[in-house]
C-alpha cells in the first residue's frame, strides 16, 4: 500500500506545477552552486599551487646568508583547501590564507580577502552545502506544507479512509515522496561533485551524503506532521516557513553569539600581553646582556671544556637562539594552546543548539566531514607551527655547527647553497574522517535524536490521526 | 480608512499569540543586541585606552632617561636615544580609530579592522590587525547584532503581521463587502498593509531610538539611520501590498511572501557572496608577502641616482637637504623607499578591494537587504571604507615620521629631548571614522517601493476581483 501512495503522491506533486518549478528550480540552482564551487576551488587550488611555487622559488634563489639571517627570513605557508571544500568552504571565508613563519615568533593566518565585501558576509555562500542544508528544506516545506492539510480541505482524506487507507502507511508515504524530492536534489548535488571532482573521497562523499539525507528525512517528516496538524494549509505554510527561519537563519547566529557572550576570548592585547610576560622570563637571543643568556653560555663553555666563546668549535649564538626557541615553544603551547582549548570550548557551546537545530548539526558535520571546519583550521596551525619549529631548528643548529675556525682562530661559515635547497616545502596532512567525526560526536548524537524524534513524530501524528479519525 | 486599518491590524496582534510572540522575539532580539553591540565599542574604548596608556609609560620612560642624561635603557647598551632610529622607535605612540557613534549596531560586521596601531617609521597598515580574536567557528555563521535584526527580521516581521491580507479577504468572499461599503477595495488592502507597515516601522524606530540612547548618539546620527529603516520597512510594506492584491487564499500569499523574503534575503546574497569567492580565489596576497619581503633586496640593487630620484619624489622636501653619502645614509634613503612600496602595495590592494566593493554595489542593487546592510555598516563606520580610511591615516603618519628620520638621519646631528618631543608632537593620535554615505542606499530602497506600488498596481489591474 505504501508503494502505491508513494507513487501518487509523486503523481501528485509533478501535476502540481508548484511540485515541477520547484523542482525544476531547485534542481538548476543545485548545478549551478556545484558548478560554480568545483570552479571557484579550483582557481583556489592552483592560485595555492603558484603560491607555495612563488614562497620556495624565492627561498631556493636567495643568496647565501647566515643561517640566523635566514630563519629571520622565514617562510610563508598558503592554507590550503579542505578535502571536500568543493562542497562546503567551511570556515574559509573567514580564516586567513597565509601564515608567515619566522624565527622567534608564533604568527597567526592573516590575509582575508573577502573581508572588501564585509557586508555579504553576513550571509550565506551559494554552494552545495547551502544548497543542501538550507535551500532543499526550504523546497520540502514549499512542496510540502499542503501535503496532508490540503487533502483535508478538499476531503480527499475522507475518500481515502472510505477506500480503506489507514493514517501510517500514508505518512509514510507522504513523508518518503517528499524526502525523496529532497534526496533527488541531494544525489544531483553530489553526483555532478563527483563528475566535476578530479579525484573524489568516497569515504568523505558517502558521509556527506548520508548525513544530508538523513537531515532531509527530519524535514521531510516535520513538514509532513506539521501539515497533519495543521487547520489550514496556510497556518502550516506559516509556521514552516518560521521554523526553516529560525534553524537556517535566527538559532546559528543566536548559538554563535550566545557561545561568545557565556565564554568570551580575551582581547587580542591581553592575550598577548600575558604571553610577553612569559616569553621574557626566558632568554633573549638578541641580547650579549642578558643575565639569562650569560647562563647558557656558562653551561656551554663548560660541555666544550673551554674558557671562551672564541674557543668553541661552534657558534655559541646559534645554540643561544635554540635554546631561545625551546623555551618560546614551551609559552606558545600553553598560551595558544589554552587559546585553542577556549576556541573549542566555544564552539561545544554552540554545539548545545544542535539539539535544538538539525541544520546546525548538519551544518557542523558537513564541515567536519569537507575537513574545512574549526577543527581542520586549528589542526592546519599546529601543523604550521610544527613546519615553523623544525625549519628553525634546522636553521639554528646549522647556524651553531656550520662553521669551522681558520688558522687564526676565526670563524667561517660553511652553509652552502644546497643546504637551504634541501628544506622540503610545508604539506599539510588533512585529519582523517574518523579523527573528524570523532571530535563531533555530540552533533552526530543531536543529529540521531533527531531522526529518531522525527520517525517518532510521524508514527505519533498518524496514531493521533486514526483516533481521532480524522481522515 | 487607515484608522480603521490600523485599530484592526492593532486588534489582531493582540488576538493572536503568535503575531505577538513575533514582536515580542524581533524587540527581545533587538534590545539583547542593542546591549552586546555597546559591550564591544566598551572593548573597543578599553583597547585603545590600554594603547595610550602603554604609550603614555614608553614616552614617560624616554623622558626619564634625557632627565638622567642616560643614552637608554641600561640593560640595552645598544640603544642611544639621541639617534634618529632609537627616537623613533621609542616614541612609540598609538594611531587610534575612534568609533562612530554607533558603531554598537554592527559589531558582528566581518570587517574586523584594527582600532590601534603602534606608529614608527615601519608601520605597515596592511598588517594591522584587530583587537578581537575570532573564534572563526562563531564568525562564520554570520553574527547577531542589530543590523542582521532590522536586515532580517524586520521584514519577518512585516511578513508574520501581513500573512493573510489580501488572500484572507478573496477566500473568505469579504471583498465584495469591502467594495460596498467603502467603495475601493484596493485602498482597504493598501490600508491594511500600510497598517502593518507603521507597526514594524514602530518596532524598528523603537530599537534604532534604544541604540542611540545607550551609545549617546546625537539626532544627526540618528536621523540617516530612522530614515534607512523607514525606507527598508517602506519597501517591504509595498512587497506586502504586491502580494496582497494578487493572492487567491493566505497560502497563496504565504507562500509568495515567504518566496520573496527568502530571494531577496537569502538567495541573492548568496549568490554575491559565491562570486564574492570566486574574486578572491587566486589571491595569496604575493604582494604583500613573498614580493614584499623581496622588495627589501631589490632597493639594495639600486643606484644612488636612481635610489634619490625615487625618494625625493616621494619626498620632495628632502630635496633641500644635501643627502647623507655615506651607508647609514643610503640606508636612511633605502628605508624611505619600503614607503613608496608600501603605498604601492595599497594601491594594488585596494584595486583588488575594488572588485569587491563593485560586487557589494550591483548587489545592493538586486536586494534591499544588502543595499540596507551596506549603508546601516558604513553608518556604524564597521565598513571596509573604515578600515581603508584607518590604513591611509597609518601609512601617511609612518611617512611623516620617514621623513623626519631621514632628514635627522642626514643631518648627523645628535638629537635630545626637544627633537624627541617634536616627534612625538607631529605624530597623530586618533581618526575619525569617514563621513558615511547612505543617500545611494536610500535612494534605491525608496526606487524598490516606488517600484512595487507601481507593480502592485499593474498586477491589480489585471487580477479579476482585484
Amino acid at each position: 500500500m505504501i508503494h502505491t501512495l508513494f507513487q501518487n503522491e509523486w503523481r501528485a506533486l509533478l501535476r502540481d506545477g508548484r511540485g515541477i518549478v520547484l523542482l525544476v528550480v531547485g534542481a538548476l540552482v543545485a548545478l549551478v552552486a556545484t558548478w560554480t564551487s568545483a570552479s571557484t576551488d579550483s582557481r583556489h587550488d592552483l592560485a595555492q599551487d603558484a603560491a607555495m611555487q612563488a614562497a620556495r622559488t624565492a627561498w631556493n634563489e636567495r643568496q647565501v646568508d647566515s643561517a640566523h639571517g635566514r630563519a629571520h627570513y622565514g617562510d610563508f605557508v598558503f592554507r590550503p583547501s579542505g578535502p571536500l571544500s568543493k562542497l562546503d568552504s567551511g570556515l574559509q571565508a573567514v580564516t586567513g590564507r597565509v601564515v608567515y613563519t619566522e624565527a622567534h615568533r608564533q604568527n597567526d593566518a592573516v590575509h582575508k580577502p573577502q573581508q572588501a565585501s564585509a557586508s555579504l558576509l553576513r550571509y550565506d555562500r551559494l554552494e552545495p552545502s547551502t544548497v543542501l542544508q538550507l535551500l532543499a528544506p526550504l523546497v520540502l516545506v514549499l512542496a510540502g506544507f499542503g501535503i496532508v492539510s490540503s487533502e483535508r480541505e478538499s476531503g480527499r482524506l475522507r475518500l481515502l479512509w472510505i477506500s480503506g487507507v489507514r493514517a501510517l502507511p500514508l505518512m509514510v508515504a507522504k513523508t518518503m515522496a517528499l524526502w525523496t524530492l529532497g534526496a533527488a536534489l541531494c544525489v544531483l548535488v553530489v553526483g555532478a561533485h563527483v563528475l566535476f571532482a578530479d579525484a573524489v573521497d568516497l569515504g568523505r562523499t558517502t558521509a556527506f551524503l548520508a548525513v544530508h539525507l538523513a537531515t532531509l528525512w527530519i524535514v521531510a517528516a516535520l513538514v509532513t506532521g506539521a501539515s497533519a496538524w495543521a487547520r489550514r494549509s496556510g497556518t502550516a505554510a506559516a509556521l514552516l516557513l518560521s521554523l526553516w527561519v529560525l534553524g537556517a537563519i535566527v538559532l546559528p547566529r543566536l548559538a554563535a553569539m550566545t557561545a561568545a557572550a557565556m565564554d568570551p576570548l580575551p582581547s587580542r592585547d591581553a592575550f598577548q600581553a600575558a604571553m610577553q610576560e612569559d616569553r621574557e622570563q626566558g632568554l633573549d637571543g638578541h641580547n650579549p646582556s642578558d643575565a639569562r643568556r650569560l647562563k647558557v653560555e656558562q653551561e656551554v663553555l663548560a660541555e666544550y671544556g673551554v674558557e671562551s666563546r672564541d674557543e668553541l668549535p661552534v657558534n655559541l649564538g646559534g645554540l643561544i637562539m635554540q635554546a631561545d626557541e625551546e623555551y618560546g615553544a614551551q609559552v606558545w603551547d600553553r598560551h595558544f594552546g589554552d587559546l585553542e582549548q577556549h576556541l573549542e570550548r566555544q564552539y561545544a557551546l554552540a554545539g548545545g543548539f544542535s539539539f535544538l537545530n538539525p541544520l546546525q548539526a548538519t551544518n557542523r558535520l558537513s564541515m567536519a566531514i569537507a575537513g574545512t571546519g574549526l577543527a581542520s583550521h586549528l589542526e592546519f596551525l599546529r601543523q604550521t607551527e610544527g613546519y615553523r619549529r623544525e625549519l628553525v631548528r634546522k636553521l639554528n643548529y646549522e647556524d651553531a655547527h656550520g662553521v669551522e675556525r681558520n688558522e687564526e682562530g676565526r670563524m667561517r661559515r660553511t652553509t652552502t647553497k644546497e643546504f637551504y635547497t634541501s628544506f622540503a616545502a610545508f604539506e599539510y596532512e588533512p585529519l582523517t574522517l574518523g579523527d573528524l567525526l570523532g571530535r563531533r560526536v555530540a552533533d552526530q548524537i543531536a543529529l540521531a535524536t533527531w531522526l529518531l524524534g522525527a520517525c517518532a513524530f510521524v508514527l505519533f501524528t498518524a496514531r493521533h490521526l486514526d483516533r481521532r479519525g480524522v481522515l | 480608512m487607515i484608522r480603521a486599518a490600523v485599530g484592526l491590524e492593532l486588534r489582531n496582534l493582540l488576538r493572536s499569540p503568535l503575531r505577538l510572540i513575533v514582536l515580542a522575539l524581533v524587540l527581545g532580539a533587538g534590545c539583547f543586541v542593542v546591549v552586546q553591540g555597546q559591550e564591544d565599542v566598551d572593548r573597543w574604548q578599553e583597547a585603545i585606552e590600554t594603547g595610550q596608556t602603554e604609550a603614555e609609560e614608553s614616552l614617560a620612560e624616554v623622558r626619564g632617561y634625557f632627565a638622567a642624561g642616560e643614552p637608554g635603557p641600561a640593560d640595552r647598551s645598544w640603544v642611544d636615544l639621541t639617534q634618529p632610529r632609537w627616537q623613533d622607535y621609542y616614541a612609540a605612540t598609538r594611531l587610534a580609530r575612534t568609533p562612530a557613534p554607533l558603531a554598537g549596531i554592527a559589531f558582528a560586521s566581518a570587517e574586523a579592522g584594527a582600532v590601534t596601531m603602534r606608529l614608527t617609521r615601519s608601520s605597515d597598515p596592511l598588517l594591522a590587525t584587530g583587537n578581537k580574536i575570532e573564534n572563526p567557528a562563531l564568525a562564520a555563521a554570520g553574527g547577531l547584532d542589530l543590523v542582521t535584526v532590522l536586515t532580517l527580521l524586520i521584514p519577518l516581521l512585516v511578513l508574520a503581521l501581513g500573512l493573510e491580507i489580501g488572500g484572507y479577504e478573496r477566500a473568505a468572499g469579504v471583498l465584495p463587502l469591502v467594495r460596498v461599503q467603502s467603495g475601493r477595495d484596493r485602498a482597504w488592502i493598501w490600508a491594511r498593509c500600510l497598517a502593518v507597515g507603521l507597526i514594524a516601522a514602530a518596532a524598528g524606530l523603537v530599537l534604532t531610538l534604544l541604540a542611540a540612547f545607550v551609545a549617546g548618539a546625537g539626532l544627526g546620527d540618528v536621523l540617516p539611520l530612522a530614515l534607512l529603516v523607514l525606507a527598508y520597512v517602506a519597501a517591504w510594506t509595498a512587497l506586502l501590498g504586491a502580494v496582497a492584491l494578487v493572492a487567491h487564499n493566505p497560502s497563496h500569499g504565504a507562500v509568495a511572501l515567504g518566496a520573496a523574503w527568502i530571494v531577496l534575503c537569502v538567495l541573492i546574497p548568496a549568490i554575491a557572496v559565491e562570486r564574492a569567492a570566486a574574486l578572491a580565489a587566486d589571491d595569496f596576497a604575493l604582494d604583500l608577502t613573498v614580493e614584499a619581503r623581496d622588495a627589501g633586496a631589490a632597493l639594495a640593487a639600486l643606484d644612488d641616482e636612481a635610489l634619490y630620484a625615487g625618494l625625493w619624489a616621494r619626498f620632495p622636501a628632502l630635496q633641500e637637504q644635501t643627502p647623507e653619502r655615506r651607508e647609514t645614509g643610503r640606508r636612511a634613503a633605502r628605508e624611505g623607499m619600503r614607503i613608496v612600496g608600501l603605498e604601492q602595495r595599497m594601491a594594488q590592494r585596494e584595486q583588488r578591494a575594488q572588485a569587491q566593493a563593485d560586487l557589494v554595489a550591483g548587489t545592493s542593487l538586486a536586494s534591499p537587504a544588502v543595499a540596507f546592510t551596506h549603508a546601516v555598516e558604513r553608518l556604524a563606520g564597521r565598513g571596509p571604507e573604515a578600515t581603508r580610511a584607518f590604513r591611509h591615516a597609518i601609512a601617511a603618519a609612518a611617512a611623516e615620521r620617514m621623513q623626519l628620520y631621514i632628514a635627522a638621519s642626514w643631518s648627523g646631528a645628535t638629537l635630545d629631548a626637544e627633537d624627541f618631543e617634536r616627534l612625538v608632537a607631529a605624530t597623530p593620535d586618533s581618526v575619525a571614522p569617514p563621513p558615511s554615505a547612505w543617500w545611494r542606499e536610500l535612494l534605491i530602497l525608496v526606487t524598490w517601493t516606488l517600484g512595487l506600488v507601481g507593480l502592485a498596481t499593474f498586477l491589480s489591474r489585471r487580477t479579476p476581483g482585484g
